[in-house]
Parts: structure tokens; sequence; C-alpha cells
């Protein structure tokens, strides 16, 4: 690791706010970095409340952890078919509806990643072998498929919240 | 519409990705409680993408840790009617304590006696908690000796027991409350829970900021002696002054005249017999039965047997005599269910 990419690593960390991890190969020309963030309610000096999200280092069970996935391009080529798939954590559950993700096809997988599909269209089976519709509390994988090529030096975001079982 | 692998169409890239991510799925089992305290969780994202039409390696990036917190909660269980005698000692009267905490726990126990609204208390300092030790079924006194519930595992039940002496001098329908009330106790670090077998760990309460331990959220409801959030929950239960009932009859079983015949003439001996029964439930207390003899009629000296056993007519050791012209019969305290039979015969004047 050159010193370079140790400042660039460091200055992402200061940018998030978070101890994000950010893991890439040699020559990789994305950035990828994932943080997990809380929702805390703020007043302002007028009363006026907002929501802001904050690092989360703890939680009890129940509460609701926002995680976001950030990719960088940082070349000079564009990268396209980016692809970004996410298990749902351990002792987590997905919150419905909670994925978010500009210009991405976003789907869900309830089989370990085998097969994916969009949340209204996703099936499982029941003791019975009867197909129903799964439960967002069901799905194990998300995918985004960002649909466009990713332009040198731009970024994008994904993400989608969990409920700490 | 159903994905099967790779959403990226094949006939443009030619290419297409299997994802592997089986040893991050296994472990997807639901909790049923919650997840245990000092669990970490992190979220890892994985991307895969092109430069021109050359796949590149998959990048793989890993949030913080997310450090799970003890979130303390806790149930005890009454509302169980237990019938008693008057004067009776060591009753116990059973109760359920549940961890609905996110790891196992130590529970403290205390019993109180004096609670508003009944007829009784139990006696002073009389009552203690004991833990079910799980070998014989209700409260053994040999058994049942632990007074805190040691290492109860999260989403486990534990019966304790209250065990009181009950007053004397009291009504039948008389009831008694008596409160249990648990409370959760522990020891942690940033690990989570740590295990304190045969000791009570200590006392729990919010940090008011983040520690390097796992922190203590508490998130118990009120009980009947006890405030929400305050790692306590109690309950009632109710001593009954058993609902013990007597009844007694007596019959004429058999009449014997002079001349070996049944008619009711001077000299007949007649036989009665009297039955006592006491029914429902608890006991009664020193039951006597009295029977003054009719008129005209002179008692057969050492006629009166209990239950199919002669007793002597003397004021004596046996609970039987006869005395002012009385059949008395001393039962004492009596358990229901239970019956007795006396007999005793009489010659008509």
């Amino acid at each position: 690791m050159t010193i370079s990419r140790l400042f660039f690593t460091t200055t992402l960390i200061a940018l998030f706010g978070s101890f994000a991890s950010v893991v890439h190969a040699a020559d990789a020309s994305i950035k990828v970095t994932s943080i997990a963030q809380t929702e805390v309610e703020v007043a302002d000096k007028s009363g006026k409340r907002s929501v802001k999200r904050t690092p989360v280092e703890k939680a009890v069970p129940g509460s609701e952890v926002i995680f976001t996935t950030t990719f960088e391009n940082t070349i000079d080529k564009a990268a396209s078919n980016i692809v970004i798939n996410n298990p749902i954590p351990t002792d987590t559950e997905y919150k419905a509806g909670s994925a978010f993700g500009k210009d991405c096809e976003i789907l869900f997988s309830t089989d370990g990643g085998k097969t994916f599909g969009h949340a209204d269209e996703l099936k499982v089976k029941d003791k019975e072998g009867k197909e129903r519709n799964a439960l967002p509390k069901e799905y194990t994988h998300i995918r985004w498929t960002y649909k466009a090529p990713l332009s040198p030096g731009k970024s994008s975001e994904v993400g989608f919240r969990a409920i700490i079982k | 519409m159903k994905y099967s692998g790779c959403h990226i169409p094949r006939n443009r890239t030619g290419w297409i990705k299997v994802w592997f991510l089986m040893s991050l799925f296994v472990s997807q089992i639901s909790w049923a409680i919650g997840t245990l305290s000092g669990t970490s969780i992190s979220n890892t994202a994985t991307v895969s993408y092109l430069l021109g039409a050359v796949p590149q390696p998959d990048l793989s990036a890993t949030s913080a840790a997310v450090l799970v917190d003890e979130k303390i909660n806790l149930t005890v269980t009454g509302g169980v009617t237990t019938n008693v005698a008057a004067g009776s000692t060591i009753q116990a009267t059973p109760f359920t304590v549940t961890n609905n905490a996110n790891s196992a726990l130590d529970f403290a126990l205390t019993v109180t006696d004096v609670i508003g609204g009944d007829q009784f208390d139990p006696l002073p300092l009389s009552c203690s908690a004991f833990v079910e030790n799980g070998t014989t079924p209700n409260y053994q006194a040999g058994q049942d000796t632990a007074t805190f519930i040691d290492e109860l595992a999260a989403n486990a039940s534990a019966t304790v027991y209250a065990v009181c002496d009950i007053p004397g001098s009291l009504a039948l329908g008389d009831t008694g409350f008596v409160g249990l009330t648990a409370i959760a106790q522990g020891n942690f670090n940033a690990a989570g829970y740590v295990p304190s077998t045969g000791v009570l760990g200590g006392l729990l309460a919010e940090a008011a900021a983040n520690t390097a331990s796992v922190d203590i959220a508490l998130a118990d409801i009120g009980g009947t002696e006890d405030l929400a959030r305050d790692a306590k929950h109690s309950a009632h239960n109710t001593y009954l002054i058993g609902g013990a009932a007597v009844s007694v009859a007596k019959t004429v079983t058999s009449i014997l005249d002079p001349n070996g015949t049944s008619v009711l003439m001077p000299g007949a001996v007649i036989t009665y017999q009297i039955t006592v029964d006491v029914t429902g439930s608890g006991s009664v207390t020193n039951l006597t039965i009295n029977d003054p003899l009719p008129a005209n009629t002179s008692y057969v000296s050492n006629s009166i047997s209990l239950d199919g056993v002669p007793k002597t007519d003397a004021i004596d050791a046996d609970n039987v005599q006869f005395s002012a012209n009385t059949v008395t019969v001393s039962l004492g305290n009596v358990a229901a269910p239970a019956n007795h039979v006396i007999t005793f015969r009489a010659t008509i004047n």
C-alpha cells in the first residue's frame, strides 16, 4: 500500500465518519467502502427536530442499522456492468422497502443468493410445499445492478436498513 | 420474472458470474429472543464490474462492526391460588420466572408478605423463595434449596416457590396475597455476558454513555411490586384458607329387641352410626363430634368404635370418650378429602 493510497483510505474514513474498511485489489479501479449508521433525532436551537445519521458502534436487539456501500471510479476509464451483491448480515433482518440505490435495479434472494427476483415476485414454499409470497425478513441477499457505466471520477452508493434480531 | 445466477445478460458480455457466498448464508438462523449480547454484526458487499469488456477481480468492503448490547427483560408469572390450612407451616406457592433478555442471567429473588386487599398476611419473617431444582415436581424442602436462579439461559424459565407459614385463627375462604420479585443480575464485558456459576452476578443499571463493555438497556415492564425499566419484575399468588366442608350424618344401622327381632321396645339395643365427611380442599382444624344420647336411652359401655377400631369410654389417650351422657370424638386437624365412621350402641329404657 502506497502512502498516497493510505492517505486516501484515511480520507474516506474521515468522510464517512465511521471506521469503514476499504478492501481492493492491487490494480483496482473502483474503491468500495461499507459503513454502518443509525438515525438519531436531533433538535436545533429553535427546537426544530430533524433526523441525522451517525455512525453506530453498539445497538440493542430491535435496533435499525443502515448499511451503505459506496463505489467510486478512480481511474480514467469507465467501469461497466457494476453489480453489488450483499448478503443480509447474520443476526439481522432486512427491513421491508428499505433498499436504495440511484440508477440501480434492485433484486432480492431468499435462497442464499442462488436466484434473485423483484420484491413483489419472490416466492417461498411453506412446510406443506405450498408457494407463498416471501416476507422481507426471509431475504438472504440483495443485489444492485448499476444501469449505466460509471464514468471516471464518479461515485455512487447503495444500501439498506436491517433490524438486529 | 425469475432471475437465475447473475442479472447481466449473457449475450452482451459472454460472461457469467457465480456468487459463492454459502459460508455467509448458513449462519442465518433466526433467534427467538434476540441476538446474544456481545455479538458483532457487520455488513459485507461485493462488487463486480468490467473495464471495457474485461471482467475485473471482485472487490469487497466490510463495514465496521456493530456490537450487540444487552437488553434486560424478564417476566414473573403468578396468579396461582394455593389452598392452605390456617396455622400450617412451610406452605409453597409456585411462580414462573422467565429470562427475556438476550443473554443468560442470574436472578435474585425476594418475597413480599404484606400486601393490601386481602384478609391476612403470612407470618412475619416466615417467607423465603426457593428455586425448583428439577429433580422432583413441586416443592421439596430437601431438594429445592437454591435461593437465587443461577445462569438462566436466554428465553428459559425457572419455577420459584414462595414458602411461608400461615397464621392460625382464620376463616375458611380467607385469602392472603404473597408477591415474588425477581431481580436480573449479571456481569458483562466487551464480549458479552460473563458467567458466574454458583455466585449471584452484579446489579444492573444503564450506563450514562457508551462504555468499553456491552452496554445495558433496561426494557422490563412494571410488575405488582416494581416499576418499568428497573431490571425487576414481580407478581402475586394467593393463599386461600382451605375451602373444606364437613358433613355429618347419623343413622340407625340395627335394632335388636330381647326377643331377637327388630321391634323398638324397652330393652332393645340400637346401633347408631355417625359418618363424618370432610370434602373440598385444604383442611379443617380441631374437628370434634359431640352426640348427646337421646332421652330414655342408656349408653352401652365401651361400645364406641372409630373407623372399625374399638375405643374406651374413659377420658384418656384415645380420642374418644363418653361422659355427661355424651359421646365425644376428637378428630383434630383433618385434611380434605377424608371420611370417618363412628358407631356406638344404646339400650331403650
